[in-house]
């Protein structure tokens, strides 16, 4: 980002590439819709070239990233529920607006179980007790004789290779 | 290549070298350097009160006065670090104002028990809230323009702090003119206009501090 900055296009270009990448899942699971995420998803690169004077290189760049996806997302939502109120006949179609619908990741445990249980180690366990067994992280270590914490560490490595291969 | 691909490519394209924003103490300096000048303007225009001198000799009056200072250096600090999509990662800081705010309207408290019911009013009333209103209009607009500049992610926020901001330093300098002593005038022509005010740029950031949508 930083060589971005000082105008190097293949830099930033690289840039923009990982951070669509990276945004397109987080995208997807609160949308429920890939076509609407392409959109916001726009709008959060375009947002992020005007924006680029704000970052200087010498902070954590993801959370300033997400500050703005956050923020674009928030307005595509605001606007979202409000041309649907606005253009609704009655209420049942506002009956069928609900937030669960727009939110509604289109992810359950079930419908990923191949590639978890493709997870190297205790990680297809350690998902399976969390996700579909509704274990705390807590009990799972009790189950599997570990610590807590590294329970959450094999999740959270977890959650990343599922996001890399399922996000694209 | 997918519309997600042309874009990219289009932005990439368009990537001219940027000089990044100061860091926000900078601004910080730069904003309460600023608000320093205007004063110093608004009080060579409006004069300072005879007995200001005897005047800080009293402790609620000079906390009073260091309390509004502190208010409008928080709410600067608190639009320096706004100007950042991530508050350059000082989320405290953005909040300051509501911390001096809350001590103030402490002060005011304390002294609306400590002030005689027989202290008189002044004749005028309305004339204090328009001179008020008149003086924080240039940094009112001021501030507002210059977060169009950056990329604020707390439009509501920013728009508070910012007629906070402008709406103290005319409070400050009519508050150093006016030999006013009656708390009740002060309150209901001063600084409740001065909340009314910030409440008033709650709303407005949300229009003013808006982000466009489409392609730059």
């Amino acid at each position: 980002m930083q060589q971005s900055l000082a105008g190097d296009k293949n830099a930033y270009n690289t840039v923009l590439t990982e951070t669509a990448t990276l945004l397109r899942p987080y995208l997807c699971k609160r949308l429920g819709d890939p076509s609407a995420a392409d959109d916001v998803l726009q709008e959060i690169l375009i947002s992020i070239h005007k924006a680029r004077h704000t970052y200087d290189g010498t902070r954590p760049f993801k959370p300033w990233l997400f500050a703005i996806a956050r923020f674009r997302l928030q307005d595509y939502l605001r606007k979202y529920y409000g041309d649907t109120l606005r253009f609704a006949g009655d209420l049942d179609e506002i009956d069928e607006m609900s937030v669960s619908h727009v939110t509604e990741s289109p992810l359950s445990y079930e419908s990923i179980r191949g590639e978890i249980d493709q997870l190297q180690g205790k990680q297809p366990q350690i998902l399976g007790l969390l996700h579909n067994e509704g274990y705390t992280a807590k009990e799972v270590a009790l189950q599997l004789g570990m610590q807590e914490s590294a329970v959450k560490v094999a999740a959270h490595r977890a959650y990343k290779i599922l996001r890399k291969r399922l996000g694209g | 290549m997918t519309d997600i691909g042309k874009l990219i490519t289009e932005l990439s394209e368009d990537a001219a070298p940027v000089k990044a924003m100061p860091h926000p103490a900078v601004l910080f300096a730069i904003l309460s350097g600023v608000a320093a000048l205007y004063l110093v303007g608004l009080i060579l225009y409006g004069g300072l009160r005879p007995d200001l001198a005897a005047k800080l000799m009293s402790p609620l009056f000079l906390f009073e006065i260091l309390l509004l200072v502190a208010m409008i250096a928080s709410s600067c600090l608190s639009v320096a670090v706004l100007s950042f999509p991530d508050m350059h990662q000082k989320r405290l800081a953005a909040f300051a104002p509501l911390i001096t705010l809350a001590l103030f309207l402490i002060i005011l408290a304390v002294e609306w028990m400590e002030t005689p019911i027989s202290t008189p009013h002044p004749p005028h009333g309305i004339q204090c809230l328009l001179c008020i209103t008149a003086y924080s209009l240039v940094p009112a607009c001021a501030i507002f323009l210059y977060l169009r500049q950056t990329a604020n992610t707390h439009p509501t926020l920013a728009g508070g702090v910012a007629l906070l901001a402008a709406s103290g330093i005319g409070c400050l300098a009519l508050r150093l003119a006016e030999p006013t002593d009656s708390i009740q005038h002060l309150l209901q022509w001063h600084y409740a206009p001065m909340l009314v005010l910030s409440a008033l740029g709650l709303w407005l950031g949300t229009i003013i501090l808006k982000w466009k949508t489409g392609r730059p």
